[in-house]
């Protein structure tokens, strides 16, 4: 993985003491709350209702198991035992004291981390998928596309108050895993006819309360000339991105304003006025910079083994827990011999997302241990072991479950996706992890979950969306009616590459309502789809949403 | 104008309404805040201290509640962010922020292991 040079590491040293010289002046009164505020949320410092918040940046949801013990230390030490992955596939804790932080960010910072645009109006944290390096279709390893353009937006000075926050995600796979279609740019690497990786480039996309599918506006994106492109994407943005109007302020709004061909030329121009100044004017990266990244994600050295394991073939027949964590957590790789595995952060009845100090120290020893010490962390919020021999499987399967963290629900109805909604979010309307609880205790037997097969729950407090409701197959947006819960049900959403936003199909349900709602939902489905193949999603599409409607509104008058 | 007064019950004032909104003031309020520390919930008392119990909060009404905000927004020292929420004769939280303000009060639902203790005085 990325390891910092000198710049890096001078940079978030010094930004650890600026910023524990701001809190002693917020603490001494030198400077007010409002003075404060955009300082530390500069540092991914929130205000919680019950405490503060502090976003941890995970570049591309890259960890190595020193990382992951020195974020068990700071939830041990600082916080209450536990630490939160966000959609973003950053960190966050949830109790932070203010007097504590810049020392939490001085240890952060030993390891290579800190909370550095994770708010504001600014480039946030790339995403990419959590198989990368590893996935077994991979054009390139995307990481180097991610950590260079972390680079070039850390601090970058045209681009650090921008109209509005920023989301860039990198896919290098035909199967987008890192929903770059719900993004501000999304990047599919790519080859040409000349057998060339490069970029097509996607703009607009986006949640929150005005979804949109973004738009491609190149088919092909030399690699060389990334950053331009992106320079002139990012100054038609600041230029033209509506200011006045904060619900306006998004690129995706910009883009449907101005039209996507209009955009796009507006986007051309821009970026033949960065060719015009050719190499060493332009903000391109030079091919040694390229190879000196690209160096540093070459992953381990993985010998080849033979794919036929003798001792993963007699674990399968003798452990059935083991054989159902294989049929959904466990994933292809590139390497024959090897496979990606997926650890759930949604065993039932917790907060999705959560993993406590022992948990991140047992993960960062499976990952010593079985893993090539390469650790991930993804979008659905979960973790990722990208490199694990078959042979080792069963030890590691076996490790991970010791640690609560064998849970074999990837991808079913259990694994849902929820923001903190009105349990720790100042900005919800209603709660999102108990209504993730009781839907996962409804359909709490693991054999019934993978007959159901793949489908997407995912669960947002308000219309901010951090929850992904309107990409989920089965999305919930909690509405406040006159001060009481309700949920808002969507169907049909989709996060990969054939995304669409889900139909909201009627009425707000009442917490009461809301799980048996979804019941109903999975039981049209079961007696509808065409065979146990046919998922969700697909019968979703095929018959639309009058069948599920009828099934969910059934008794209304 | 001497009676150019705005009326205090129409005064769009910052309140919690599921987020904090401009709301009407009407009704019996108390001031909360967080603790700058901590970030802890806390609500300001009668005798202006801050307390994280919500029993020992000070209920006002109309102009008093504005000037009680007033009076708590200066002690920038021990609290960040002070608004006026609503509350019930027996000072429980009501209104459109009720639940809102019973889980501030109390603490996330999902981990009654963070519940919180009453009473402290800051
Ligand atoms: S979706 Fe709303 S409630 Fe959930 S975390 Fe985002 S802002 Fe908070």
């Amino acid at each position: 993985m990325y390891v910092y040079d000198e710049y890096d590491r001078a940079m978030v040293l010094d930004r650890v003491e600026e910023f524990r010289g701001q809190v002693q002046r917020r603490l001494s009164g030198a400077i007010t709350e409002d003075e404060f505020k955009p300082l530390r949320l500069m540092n991914g410092l929130y205000l919680q209702l019950h405490a503060y918040m502090l976003r941890v940046a995970v570049p591309y949801g890259t960890l190595s198991p020193h990382q992951l013990r020195v974020l068990a230390s700071v939830a041990r030490d600082y916080d209450r035992g536990y630490a939160h992955v966000s959609t973003r596939q950053n960190f966050q804790f949830n109790w932070p004291k203010l007097k504590d932080v810049p020392d939490i960010l001085a240890r952060l910072a030993e390891a290579e981390m800190h909370g550095i645009q994770t708010s504001g109006n600014c480039i946030r944290n790339t995403t990419t998928d959590p198989f990368a390096g590893a996935a077994k279709d991979e054009v390139e390893d995307p990481r180097v596309t991610c950590e260079a353009i972390r680079q070039w937006s850390t601090f970058h000075p045209e681009f650090s108050f921008l109209p509005r926050k920023f989301k860039i995600a990198v896919t290098a796979t035909a199967h987008d895993r890192a929903a770059i279609q719900v993004h501000d740019i999304g990047l599919e690497i790519v080859r040409n006819e000349a057998g060339e990786a490069g970029y097509r480039v996607l703009v607009g996309g986006g949640q929150g309360r005005t979804p949109h599918i973004g738009h491609f506006i190149r088919e092909f994106l030399p690699k060389a000339e990334l950053f331009s492109y992106l320079e002139a994407i990012l100054r038609v943005y600041n230029l033209h991105g509506r200011r006045d109007n904060l619900y306006k302020a998004r690129i995706k709004i910009l883009v449907s304003e101005m039209g996507v061909e209009a955009f796009a030329k507006a986007v051309e121009e821009e970026f033949e006025h960065f060719r015009t100044l050719g190499p060493g004017g332009s903000v391109d990266l030079p091919p040694t910079e390229w190879k000196r990244i690209a160096s540093h994600f070459e992953g381990p050295n993985l010998s080849p083994r033979d794919t036929d394991s003798a001792a993963f073939g007699d674990a399968l027949g003798q452990d059935k827990g083991f054989a159902q964590w294989v049929r959904t957590n466990v994933h292809p790789h590139r390497q024959p011999g090897y496979v990606s595995v997926t650890v759930s952060l949604k065993p039932q009845g917790k907060p999705p997302g959560d993993i406590t100090d022992d948990q991140l120290e047992a993960l960062a020893d499976i990952a010593e241990r079985h893993g090539y010490g390469d650790v991930r962390t993804t979008h659905e919020q979960n973790m990722v072991l990208p490199h694990v021999a078959l042979d080792d499987l069963h030890t590691a399967y076996q490790a991970l479950s010791e640690a609560g963290l064998g849970t074999a629900n990837h991808g079913l109805v259990s694994d849902i996706i929820a923001c903190p909604g009105l349990d720790y979010c100042n900005l919800a309307n209603t709660r999102s992890i108990p209504v993730a609880n009781r839907i996962q205790e409804r359909f709490a037997d693991i054999e019934q979950q993978q007959a159901i097969g793949e489908l997407k729950v995912k669960i947002s407090g308000c219309i901010n969306a951090c929850g992904h409701h309107h990409v989920g197959h089965i999305g919930i947006l909690g509405v406040d009616k006159k001060g009481e819960e309700f949920y808002q049900l969507t169907l049909g959403g989709s996060a990969d590459e054939n995304a669409a936003i889900g139909d909201i199909v009627g009425r707000g349900l009442s917490t009461e309502e809301v799980v048996d709602a979804v019941e109903r939902v999975v039981e049209r489905y079961l007696e509808l789809r065409g065979s146990p193949e046919e998922r969700f999603i697909e019968a979703y599409r095929r018959v639309g949403a009058e069948p599920f409607k009828e099934a969910l509104y059934a008794d209304a008058v | 104008m001497s009676d150019a007064r705005p009326d205090p019950n129409r005064q769009p004032v910052k309140i919690q309404a599921g987020g904090v909104k401009k709301g009407k003031n009407q009704g019996l309020k108390v001031v909360t805040a967080n603790d700058l520390l901590t970030g802890e919930v806390i609500y300001f008392t009668m005798d202006r201290q801050w307390s994280v119990s919500l029993d020992e909060a000070h209920a006002v009404e109309g102009q008093d509640a504005l000037n009680l905000l007033t009076e708590a927004a200066l002690d920038e020292a021990t609290a960040v962010g002070p608004y006026l929420m609503d509350v019930e004769e027996d000072l429980s939280p009501s209104g459109r922020g009720r639940l809102r303000e019973l889980i501030r009060e109390t603490g996330p639902t999902i981990h009654p292991e963070f519940a919180r203790a009453k009473g402290t005085v800051h």
